[in-house]
């Protein structure tokens, strides 16, 4: 019964997905500058990431926080052997970038099983430990490594920047593990998150689960390092610290450890909040204090709101509007109380450097307001659309 | 019917100094409702456990189909068809109750890992007959309806059902309840009754419970091992055991006149 009703909707979703990429690419590089570019390449990237993460820490409950350790053994595979085959061997650019990608997704998969299946069979904590470690020993590895460059890095040839790719790579990550948990398989991965005895116990083997969410995981962040290689052209091992493993970390966590369109979202826009609040002008001391208060009162007020009205949707928003105006307003008005101070009022922060605190500060509020993250376990899918649509329109109706 | 199921020979625990389990043996038939008590403290649960490979016995082995399965992992005696409920309910509690049951019904249906990522025909085709099997056992206790609720928003009774439901999906021979009427009112350990007897009748299962209420037991069981500080104290069909002077007087009291 309709089985190739089926096979041609994907079909076409999937070619849909192709030109969809192309057409982006097309857009961006029309209109965009290379720096513009670029943002959308290494958003693309960060999709991948955190996704990737979020097979392992989200939905099957581990703690791994060294993905960029994958990253990066990706990226220096397709770099090593770039060396050996230069000009690509004659390959097209996109067949040679396919190539990578699977070599590249092979090898970090292959990194995250040595790994894996020692660490994962411990409880607990040991596999964030051990995958920390393994961040670190990776890139210091490379960088004691005259072959690939040392700290200096390297440069990966040929350079192929294509975006429709990344985005590509992109979509194929989220789709295998939507796909995943869209079957009975996926109840196996949340399973275990949810409670490993009990797992075992319905004849689950934990241990074999564990381990294929974590290859999973490392392949795609592999994929990835190897399309940044290929973008980027050169690679050195201070692209690969921990700050990343802890910035994908963050988008997982942000967007809410379980839900893969949390991820996206949270990479996308992790992504580029800091680049947005690269303009900022310069503030005074006064305003830059006002705005902390602000934002203590703006949490206060949330949440003592939120314990009174929790009700619906209706009051959720109430409380949340609330919050805004109490919060807003205390800042105009301590603002005006701090400027009566002279040095508060003369002394300038330059924008720029605040870009960084100011991006702390979103993640600090982030957390103390919704510990789930964004959306928690929520994930987008047409059936809801349909079902958000079919719902407007019976309350337009009704209204009517 | 009458070829022995699980034997446990001569199987002692122990925890550093802690002797849990002391050189327990027994012996369950096919289709027997055999039950396990004995005072707070006294290795019932933890014979379980060494049952399902959880904890391997220090002496002594435990064989299943004449199989021995002491150096087995859980999730092969899971498979060999031993399935398990808990004392403290471990139900995936995040997880409906379908999801609950279709989590464990998938070792009799595996779905390709390959199959899942490309959300092939197969997979649907599997996935659905996994809902139906899960359907099929939440009808068998009774929760079909409550199918959709998060599984830890069931009351007690409900949640101690489900985890029947969910331990049955796995298709075993031997289904081992620990305590499974605890907390229950008496129309809840009713149903549970039942469903017990129906799991025994209408699939063929042999049935191994840990229980308290003494009335419980007595109705349900054609066999009685008594555990005290982890020893055998006594075994022999219900009505011996209620009239053991050393079980009356380690567990059960005085008989009120
Ligand atoms: N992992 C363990 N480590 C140390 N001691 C343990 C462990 N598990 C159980 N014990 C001890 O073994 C003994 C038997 O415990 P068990 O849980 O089997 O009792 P039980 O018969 O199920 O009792 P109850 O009726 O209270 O459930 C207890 O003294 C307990 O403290
Ligand atoms: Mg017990």
């Amino acid at each position: 019964m309709g089985h190739k009703r089926t096979l041609l909707l994907r079909l076409f979703t999937m070619l849909g997905a192709v030109l969809l990429c192309y057409a982006a690419e097309v857009f961006v590089c029309l209109f965009g500058n290379a720096y513009q570019e670029r943002l959308v390449a290494l958003a693309g990237l960060y999709v991948t990431l955190s996704v990737s993460l979020n097979m392992i820490n989200g939905i099957t409950g581990q703690f791994s926080i060294g993905h960029a350790a994958f990253y990066q053994i990706g990226a220096y595979t397709v770099g090593y052997l770039s060396l050996l085959a230069p000009v690509s061997m004659g390959y097209n650019s996109i067949s040679w970038l396919a190539m990578m990608m699977l070599v590249a997704a092979i090898t970090a998969g292959f990194a995250g099983f040595i790994v894996g299946l020692p660490s994962l069979r411990l409880k607990g904590d040991y596999l964030a430990i051990v995958t920390l470690g393994f961040g670190e020993i990776v890139r210091i590895l490379v960088q004691n490594m005259d072959v690939v460059g040392g700290s200096y890095g390297m440069n990966v040839n040929p350079k192929i920047q294509h975006l429709s790719i990344i985005w590509l790579l992109a979509i194929i990550c989220i789709g295998v593990f939507r796909n995943i948990l869209k079957t009975g398989k996926g109840l196996v991965f949340t399973a275990v998150r949810d409670d490993e005895i009990a797992s075992a116990s319905v004849g689950i083997p934990v241990t074999k689960v564990k381990v294929t969410a974590f290859v999973m995981g490392s392949a795609f962040a592999g994929a990835a390092g190897a399309l940044f290689a290929h973008y980027e052209g050169f690679i050195t091992p201070g692209a690969f610290t921990m700050d990343l493993s802890f910035m994908i970390l963050t988008m997982v966590m942000v967007g809410g450890s379980g839900s893969i369109t949390g991820s996206v979202v949270a990479a996308i826009s992790l992504f580029y909040l800091p680049e947005w609040l690269r303009d900022q002008p310069n503030i005074t001391a006064a305003s830059f204090l006002s705005a902390i208060f602000a934002s203590g009162v703006f949490i206060f007020t949330l949440s003592k709101a939120m314990d009174r009205y929790y009700q619906n949707t209706f009051q959720k928003i109430s409380a949340i509007s609330f919050a805004v105006c109490a919060s807003v307003g205390f800042k105009y008005l301590s603002t005006f109380f701090l400027e009566l101070v002279p040095q508060l009022r003369d002394m300038e922060f330059e924008g720029n450097q605040l870009r960084m605190v100011i991006f702390a500060a979103i993640l600090v509020v982030l957390m103390l307001i919704r510990p789930q993250g964004l959306l928690s376990n929520f994930e987008l899918s047409w059936k809801g659309i349909q079902k958000l649509i079919s719902k407007t329109l019976h309350a337009v109706r009704r209204g009517v | 019917m009458n070829n022995s199921l699980l034997k446990v020979e001569k199987t002692s625990i122990h925890f550093g100094g802690i002797k849990a389990v002391q050189d327990v043996s027994f012996d369950i038939k096919e289709k027997e409702l055999f039950g396990l008590i004995g005072p707070n403290g006294a290795g019932k649960t933890t014979c379980f456990n060494m049952i399902t490979g959880f904890y391997k016995p220090t002496h002594g082995r435990v064989s299943f189909n004449g199989i021995d399965i002491s150096e087995k992992s859980m999730s092969d005696i899971v498979e060999m068809g031993i399935a398990r409920t808990f004392q403290n309910i471990r139900l995936f509690s995040k997880m409906t109750v379908l999801e609950n049951v279709m989590a464990a019904a998938i070792i009799r249906k595996p779905i390709h890992l390959l199959d899942a990522m490309l959300y092939s025909l197969r997979a649907i085709e599997q996935t659905e007959e996994l809902k139906s099997r899960a359907i099929d056992w939440l009808k068998v206790v009774g929760l079909e309806n409550k199918r959709h609720s998060i599984s830890s928003s069931l009351p007690y009774g409900e949640q101690r059902r489900l985890e029947i439901a969910r331990a049955m999906a796995t298709n075993p021979k031997l289904l081992l309840l620990d305590e499974p009427a605890a907390g229950m009112n008496p129309t809840e350990s009713k149903i549970l009754e039942e469903v017990i007897r129906r799991l025994k009748n209408d699939f063929n299962t042999t049935i191994l419970l840990i229980e308290h209420d003494m009335k419980f037991v007595m109705n349900l069981c054609e066999n009685i091992v008594v555990l005290d500080s982890g020893k055998k104290l006594a075994e022999g069909m219900p009505e011996e055991i209620k009239k053991n002077p050393k079980v009356v007087e380690a567990y059960l009291g005085v008989p009120q006149k």
